[in-house]
């Protein structure tokens, strides 16, 4: 693991849990009301939070599911992470 | 009391429908009318003949203009004597702030009427006044931005050496606030709300965050019935919610459970509450009756003006929980009137029968 694996992922991990996700992107919190909607790749990696918010599981997950170069797979996944952590916790 | 819920005669104020501001009358009205137990009558009761929702035949049926509160208890109960002779009700839903002062000093003279309201008393509306709520806030044990009460202007250009900075929200007692950054604006905000609304001006800390909203009803045993929490997803000039979507938030809802606890709240209430952005929940206001987004409740199935009809009558009250992720977005549509139906409310402070008699 690179960039994951020193990634600072205090995240309060039952937020993940409570997020309604529908099969079209569309994300809602049930608690602060806010809706987002993410691509199919984000889809992806939050029903992964959701089950398993373990950054070991996560990476082990993203490297079974995406071909690419590693390097930029987990520079997108740290992006997105900041993504989540500046809007949705 | 000997009327059931399905017949029962229901009066109504606060039917101002102005878009960027409306009074929950209307939305009130409507809750009831949608509710399927209902049969009865819904009398609205306003104070100007441009108020809308005193036409709206499809939600009210019949209308009638009360005095201003500023006219004193007197000539209110004697319009109100007035209007139970040509038009009986049982049950009155104050839905305006201002009203209710009035209505606790007359409750004898409408319970011996016949009319039922559920409102608090004098002293438990009286704890929840703004220049109150961090005394509210620590009695029960939630937080509070600090607030003040001024007089002049003066106060905006002199108020850092007692330790107040910039920003700070500017508020009316009644309605009305605004956010300064600078003296010259506090002083202009002053001048805007105090015009309007009167003295004094309350001035508030600035707190950021994310507003959150719940409303419910006390039954004075300090438990809180239905409620439904909202949060703003889009607001008008005036910082009035225009859409929002229901949420359920554990910590609002205890926020909620703990100040209508401490006050033994009677009636409808709206809790506003700011989070920070390190999840701090503060209070910031408490509306002494239903907010204007209350249709929401009904569509979300929590109708909580009905609730409150069935527990002012005493019936039994099913516990609902609303639905969450329920989105409503405000729209204003106009009314047409006949020149009689205006002329009628002008001379005479109610809708002419003919229109009565029609609907």
């Amino acid at each position: 693991m690179g960039q994951l694996s020193t990634y600072d992922f205090t995240f309060d991990t039952d937020v993940f849990k409570r997020l309604a996700l529908s099969d079209s992107g569309f994300v809602f919190d049930p608690v602060t009301g806010k809706s987002y909607t993410v691509n199919d790749t984000g889809f992806w990696l939050i029903k992964q939070l959701q089950k398993n918010s373990n950054l070991n599981a996560l990476h082990a997950q993203i490297m079974r599911e995406f071909d690419g170069e590693v390097q930029v797979i987990e520079r997108n996944v740290v992006e997105f992470l900041d993504q989540i952590r500046q809007y949705v916790l | 009391m000997d009327f059931s819920s399905s017949s029962v005669r229901i009066a109504i104020t606060g039917l101002n429908a102005k878009p960027d501001n409306p009074s929950s009358g209307l939305a009130v009205a409507r809750c009831i009318r949608e509710s399927l137990e209902f049969n009865g009558n819904i009398i609205g009761l306003s104070y100007d003949v441009m108020d809308s929702g005193l036409y709206l035949n499809e939600i009210i049926d019949s209308a009638y203009l009360l005095p201003y509160p500023s006219s004193g208890d007197q000539a209110l109960l004697e319009r109100l004597q007035e209007i139970y002779h040509k038009e009986p009700f049982d049950i009155l839903i104050p839905c305006l702030d201002a009203e209710l002062p009035n209505l606790i000093r007359l409750r004898k003279h409408l319970k011996q009427m016949g009319i039922a309201l559920l409102i608090p008393d004098a002293e438990q509306l009286n704890r929840r006044d703004k220049n109150r709520l961090p005394e509210l806030s620590r009695q029960a044990g939630v937080k509070s931005p600090e607030i003040t009460q001024i007089s002049h202007p003066g106060f905006f250009y002199t108020c850092h050496q007692k330790g107040w900075q910039y920003p700070l929200v500017v508020k009316g007692i009644y309605y009305d606030a605004g956010i300064a950054f600078n003296a010259d604006e506090g002083a202009a905000l002053f001048r805007k709300i105090s015009a309007e609304w009167g003295l004094p001006i309350l001035v508030q800390r600035y707190i950021g965050g994310e507003e959150f909203n719940l409303t419910g009803i006390g039954d004075g045993k300090g438990l809180l019935h239905g409620s439904v929490m909202m949060r703003k997803r889009a607001v008008t000039d005036k910082g009035k919610a225009w859409a929002g979507v229901t949420i359920h938030d554990e910590v609002l809802l205890n926020t909620a459970k703990q100040l209508v606890e401490e006050l033994r709240w009677v009636g409808p209430l709206e809790v506003e509450i700011l989070r920070t952005p390190q999840g701090i929940y503060n209070l910031i206001e408490i509306n002494p009756r239903f907010p204007a987004w209350i249709y929401l409740s009904a569509a979300a199935g929590c109708n909580l003006p009905w609730m409150l009809v069935k527990m002012i009558q005493k019936e039994v009250i099913e516990s609902q929980s609303p639905e969450i992720g329920k989105y409503y977005i405000r729209y204003s549509q106009d009314t047409v009137i006949d020149r009689s139906e205006y002329e009628s409310m002008t001379i005479w402070g109610q809708r002419n029968e003919k229109n009565i008699n029609e609907k």
